[in-house]
């Protein structure tokens, strides 16, 4: 298994999550939207165009949040999240990785990034399932100020992490 | 921290206050996996760099044009890099023809990783390179870039023809046997005089028609001895005189023609030196043999042309580098104020050849202009400047840079100078 054949499954398997989906909540103008960019971001990559995978990400986000705030399948809208989470992680590593339009990469290295990803985006979509599986009751007021410390120390948390000069070494 | 980090993380806070704002928990679970994302890159992130780059080049002194293999090894003496992308600069002047001088990888700690390609070289020596690294972790949302300089020299040559044998006369001989006749009697091949017949002389070497005479001596014929003599080469190199054209500068051709010129006299055995004038003087002293030939093809791998208002013209040239009536080759493409310097020279007893590569020519070639007053005027001039140097004494080759030197030094110097006899002696 390469990027070359599970990039175009991945971007396939968001956008179909996110037409099905739709489509049975009868939101026939996005569903044909999430078809339409879905096989323009897959026709890109297949024929290697250097798409904007950032903005179809960012797309597909949004229908997932779109979907869940109109109450729709939580499971198939983390699914479709997970996929194109991952699909936007695979067609920036592509693009890195490739020099002059042919892939300088040394052996290996490919599969090694597949793996890891899918441990990380395996673990995320599990994570995110724990919390609609488990319900606990919970002050909102609580809930949003825990929240709101916890964007607090993310920021911060990030704020040190900038990147640093180039170092000059002899 | 790269802008799709700052986009994820913006991502993260927009699905967190709408889930806040829309009062659904399954918009805040979307937040989990982006969040899980982020925390495996920071797991990740590149540490300090600890790697030991070796750079082979192979061969270290090449010919101009000639391919030449480049290895870069590097190793990870630090932590584990989950991706690290690669760059060898190639310095200006150097072209890659094969292989790969970039790459993508990860290493882990002592591991190792090359990068092999053949690259292909102007003249010059190059003593720096650069090799750009970035370290990043498997998402590349942290990057630690570096840079690292190595510094295995190259010296790549001019590369130049094989001239036929220049015939040169300097006034004064070094004593070991070579090519040049030495105005002195002794064995060689060119008849010189003769002298009494001495018992012990070959009788092959009797000269019977002497012999014939009523006086009844004999007399041996002896021949002028062959030695070799010292050559001095000065590369003109001040930048006033050079032509910058797009397709290349009148001071490469100079240099070739140095290089051919060393060459040659240095495979007739004579003794060769090299001056390089220009924005400052460059001296090769005098040799002999392959070592003095790479001395000097090293010394023009180097040069190249500038200014010095001091060097401004070739009056400060130092002569006394050479030695007394010896042979001096200038390559130059001339210019008026230089015709003093060059009879100045003859004056004082050196053999002098000029080769000079035609600036006028050079030029029109460019634009294709050989008809206009402009260059007519410009040839004239030249042309009388030339006539100037000649009526010195010296041998004077104007050199079309679009024909081959061999064609031009075959037509012109190699034949023997001619002898010009002045009051009190012979100079040649």
């Amino acid at each position: 298994m390469t990027i070359k054949s599970i990039l175009p499954g991945l971007i396939g398997t968001a956008a179909l999550i996110y037409t099905l989906t739709f489509a049975a909540a009868q939101e026939y103008l996005i569903a044909l939207l999430a078809f339409a960019l879905g096989f323009i971001w897959l026709l890109l990559e297949i024929k290697r165009l250097k798409p904007p995978a950032t903005l179809f990400f960012l797309f597909f986000v949004g229908l997932a949040i779109i979907g869940c705030v109109q109450d729709g399948p939580v499971l198939l809208m983390l699914l479709g999240l997970s996929s194109t989470l991952a699909a936007w992680d695979l067609s920036r590593f592509q693009s890195r990785a490739t020099l002059d339009g042919e892939i300088e990469m040394t052996a290996g290295f490919e599969e090694r990034h597949l793996r890891r990803l899918a441990i990380v985006a395996g673990a995320g979509f599990l994570l995110a399932l724990l919390p609609l599986l488990a319900t606990l009751p919970m002050n909102f007021v609580v809930l949003a100020v825990v929240l709101l410390v916890t964007m607090s120390v993310l920021r911060r948390a990030f704020l040190t992490l900038r990147q640093t000069t180039p170092e000059e070494v002899d | 921290m790269t802008s799709a980090l700052r986009l994820l993380l913006g991502l993260i806070f927009a699905v967190i206050l709408v889930g806040v704002a829309t009062l659904h928990r399954s918009v805040l679970a979307l937040a989990i996996p982006l969040l899980a994302y982020v925390f495996a890159a920071l797991l990740r992130r590149p540490e300090a760099l600890a790697l030991d780059v070796r750079r082979e080049v192979t061969p270290d002194y090449a010919p101009q044009g000639a391919p030449i293999t480049i290895r870069l090894t590097i190793t990870n003496q630090g932590a584990a890099i989950d991706e690290l992308a690669v760059q060898d600069v190639l310095p200006e002047g150097v072209r890659q023809i094969d292989g790969q001088a970039a790459m993508v990888t990860f290493l882990d700690p002592h591991d190792q990783v090359e990068l092999e390609y053949t690259i292909a070289a102007h003249r010059g020596a190059y003593d720096t390179y650069e090799v750009e690294v970035a370290a990043r972790d498997f998402m590349s949302f942290f990057e630690r870039p570096a840079s690292y300089r190595t510094t295995p020299q190259l010296i790549v040559h001019p590369h130049y023809p094989k001239l036929e044998r220049i015939k040169i006369r300097p006034p004064q001989t070094r004593g070991f046997a070579g090519p040049i006749g030495a105005r002195q009697g002794g064995s060689g091949v060119d008849f010189w005089g003769v002298r009494e017949y001495q018992s012990g002389d070959p009788q092959r070497q009797i000269n019977w028609k002497l012999a014939a005479r009523p006086d009844q001596k004999l007399y041996t014929n002896i021949f002028e001895q062959e030695r070799v003599a010292d050559v001095g080469i000065i590369l003109d190199a001040r930048q006033r005189v050079d032509v910058v054209t797009t397709s290349g500068s009148l001071f490469e051709h100079s240099v070739h023609a140095a290089a051919a010129l060393a060459e040659n006299f240095l495979e007739d055995g004579n003794r060769v030196s090299l001056v390089i004038y220009g924005s400052g003087m460059g001296r090769v002293f005098p040799g002999y043999g392959r070592h003095q030939r790479e001395r000097i093809l090293k010394a023009l791998s180097r040069a190249r042309p500038g200014i010095n208002y001091a060097l401004e013209n070739l009056a400060s040239l130092p002569t006394r580098f050479f030695p007394a009536k010896s042979q001096i080759v200038l390559v130059s493409p001339l210019s008026p104020d230089d015709i003093p310097v060059i009879i100045r020279m003859r004056a004082l007893g050196y053999a002098v050849m000029v080769i000079s590569p035609d600036p006028i020519s050079y030029e029109a070639a460019l634009y294709q202009d050989f008809s206009s007053p402009a260059y007519h005027l410009a040839f004239a001039e030249r042309d009388f400047m030339l006539r100037q140097i000649r009526r010195s004494g010296a041998q004077v080759l104007n050199w079309r840079v679009d024909q081959p030197l061999q064609t031009a030094v075959r037509e012109i110097l190699t034949r023997q100078p001619p002898i010009i006899h002045v009051q009190g002696g012979a100079w040649a």
